[in-house]
């Protein structure tokens, strides 16, 4: 067992924490205020970070899961807005990688770099059960066409790549269901509202509606019927990133209290004299690391294609439990001054509440897991 | 154009470590990081190849250790990477890594300019740039905030210290260390890193650079350090850096100091 990053993965983390900091950090409060960084956005793509998870055939830089959730974990300790961002586009360029045609990946993969991706699986009538959904694609000629509404899209509005999924065949249930690319100019797509968010405020979330949108059948992702297995696989990755985000959010809050209990003075001591005090600090601690265990271990299972549809979503449903009560801890160390929107910990708190319903609500995740727990396959 | 870009690798901390017996540093720090002038020196060297076109190689000389240094550098953009390693070059001063560089650019050969940031920060002497130019008898020109090329033999560079510059015309090989103010050092990107750990560096000993074995490491070093004090590198006036200076052009001269072996 190997629990070492790689020399090369060191100097990458390096970089990106380089980065984090002189980048990434000073615009945090500035994007929860004003919403998505353009001016960020372009100079991640210069570096190379948009496209770091597409192949080095397509123009990327090819790395792993396991450094793509580092990346994500570096990124997010700067914003967790961009780390958000970042899994919703690195979700698709996966299943791209995974399902695409040689020419959707010739074709999809190097717009990585300077535009945005989205995946479209949510519709107005419901979130986490995709049963209800009623987006549909009938099949006419060369060409599908589409109708419905996809709402609550990461990146929505901002991305100029849709994937969408849609039933096929009704009959088929969820074994009814396609993946299709959508681009802004593709006929018939429009962009709908925008959402007012509580926090991840500077990822932008919309809505994608469909009137007879006309997708030539080379655009589909995968085989006809299969988008649920898809769906399923985006879902698991984008798992392991908010792990990774969760985590990030824990390590925030954990310097941030660590720095401000030792500097605020109570009796003419610090804070952090106060076991009070020092028993959130290391369930704070405690958190991060355990957290920081699940995402990189999920992580490598998807990098070795072990299943880790349990792990991914232990991931994200422990991770963001953990990120909100270290959000929580890091506003009553902070007290009043936590409470203020001039200091940044109550913006983590507002970041790490989304992380329990985007991507699968915690309740939907729980049922998963105890699917898994109590079926044949639960075996060790 | 051919450059040669001498990088130091520095402690990852800010905060110096004086052995107490030997007075030398101590260098137990794993990650290390490029002496923040030194990226400067690249970033020149890397913007010379893109607007004039030139084949650049990052050189050290350390431990092994110091790859993590060179690697960034190739991630960069740097096409080769050059360490000068070996057990017989340990405890070397500034005029035995002068030479010891000197002897290594000798060997690359046909070398046009060789860059150095304008001194590193944990020993702050800013003597090895003009050391190796002196061992090379080539022109060398300190303190450098601008530089602009003329054509192939050619060069114009602006020397600024002490509030006032100074324009220099100057011909090819030359030595230049350079200032922070001469650009803003690009980040590495994430294929850039990918690549560079493709590369292999080359690894020179005393041999492959045929020196002479009395002017290497310990040996070849006359400077003792009889007392470091206590200091922290970030206390240290600007004032301080430029009598080095001054002390190091009286003490060596323009083509007057040593002369390779």
């Amino acid at each position: 067992m190997e629990f070492d990053f790689t020399d090369e993965q060191i100097m990458l983390r390096k970089m990106l924490r380089e980065f984090t900091k002189n980048e990434v950090t000073p615009r945090m409060k500035e994007m929860d205020e004003n919403g998505f960084s353009e001016d960020l956005f372009k100079i991640m793509a210069a570096t190379g970070i948009n496209d770091l998870a597409v192949p080095e055939k397509y123009g990327g830089a090819g790395y792993d899961y396991v450094t793509q959730a580092m990346a994500i974990y570096e990124l997010s300790k700067g914003s967790p807005s961009i780390g958000i961002i970042l899994d919703a586009h690195w979700k698709v360029v996966a299943q791209i990688v995974k399902y695409g045609s040689e020419e959707i990946k010739q074709r999809y993969l190097p717009r990585a770099k300077d535009e945005l991706f989205a995946f479209c699986i949510t519709e107005p009538a419901g979130g986490s059960t995709i049963e209800s959904n009623r987006t549909t694609a009938v099949r006419t000629g060369d060409d599908w066409v589409l109708n419905g509404t996809k709402s609550w899209i990461t990146n929505g509005g901002r991305a100029s790549v849709y994937v969408i999924l849609a039933i096929t065949d009704k009959e088929q249930g969820l074994d009814g269901r396609t993946t299709l690319i959508a681009d802004t100019d593709s006929p018939g797509f429009s962009l709908g509202k925008l959402e007012s968010t509580m926090g991840m405020r500077g990822c932008p979330i919309g809505e994608a509606i469909m009137e007879d949108c006309l997708i030539p059948d080379s655009d589909r992702l995968g085989e006809v019927n299969n988008g649920i297995e898809i769906a399923h696989e985006a879902h698991d990755t984008a798992r392991i990133f908010m792990g990774a985000i969760a985590a990030a959010i824990q390590k925030t809050a954990l310097e941030l209290s660590v720095e401000y209990a030792k500097e605020r003075l109570v009796y003419g001591k610090p804070i952090a004299d106060l076991q009070a005090i020092q028993f959130k600090i290391a369930e704070m601690a405690m958190g991060l690391l355990s957290t920081k265990l699940i995402v990189y271990q999920s992580a490598y299972m998807k990098d070795h294609d072990q299943p880790h549809t349990r792990e991914a979503a232990t991931a994200k449903a422990f991770g963001s439990q953990l990120a909100l009560r270290a959000a929580d801890h890091a506003i009553q160390i902070f007290g009043g001054y936590g409470y203020s929107r001039e200091y940044p910990v109550e913006h983590l708190w507002r970041d790490a509440k989304s992380l329990q319903i985007a991507e699968g609500s915690l309740e939907k995740l729980h049922i998963d897991i105890a699917n898994v727990a109590l079926s044949e396959e639960a075996r060790e | 154009m051919k450059i040669v870009v001498c990088v130091k690798q520095i402690p990852l901390s800010n905060t110096v470590k004086i052995d107490p017996q030997t007075h030398n540093m101590v260098r137990d720090d794993e990650e290390g990081r490029m002496n923040p002038f030194d990226r400067n020196a690249v970033e020149e060297a890397l913007h010379l190849k893109e607007t004039h076109g030139a084949e650049v190689i990052a050189m050290s000389m350390g431990p092994p250790i110091f790859t993590s240094t060179l690697r960034e550098a190739l991630s960069m953009g740097c096409d080769d990477a050059v360490l000068l390693s070996s057990r017989a070059f340990g405890g070397a001063d500034t005029l035995a890594t002068g030479y010891t560089l000197s002897q290594a650019i000798k060997k690359i050969g046909n070398v046009d300019l060789i860059l150095f940031g304008r001194q590193a920060v944990d020993a702050d002497t800013g003597q090895v740039g003009p050391i190796v130019a002196e061992f090379l008898g080539i022109p060398q020109v300190t303190f450098v905030s601008s530089m602009n090329v003329i054509n192939e033999s050619e060069i114009e560079v602006t020397r600024f210290y002490d509030d006032e510059e100074e324009i220099v015309e100057t011909t090819f090989p030359l030595v230049a260390t350079v200032r922070s103010e001469l650009n803003t050092p690009r980040y590495t990107t994430p294929l850039g890193i990918r690549r560079a750990f493709r590369k292999e560096i080359s690894v020179y000993n005393e041999t492959d650079i045929k020196c002479d074995p009395s002017r290497i490491g310990m040996r070849g070093s006359p400077t003792v350090v009889t007392d470091s004090g206590h200091r922290h590198i970030h206390t240290k006036k600007s004032g301080a850096q430029h009598a080095s200076v001054k002390h190091q052009c009286r003490k060596s001269g323009p083509r007057t100091g040593f002369h390779p072996s």
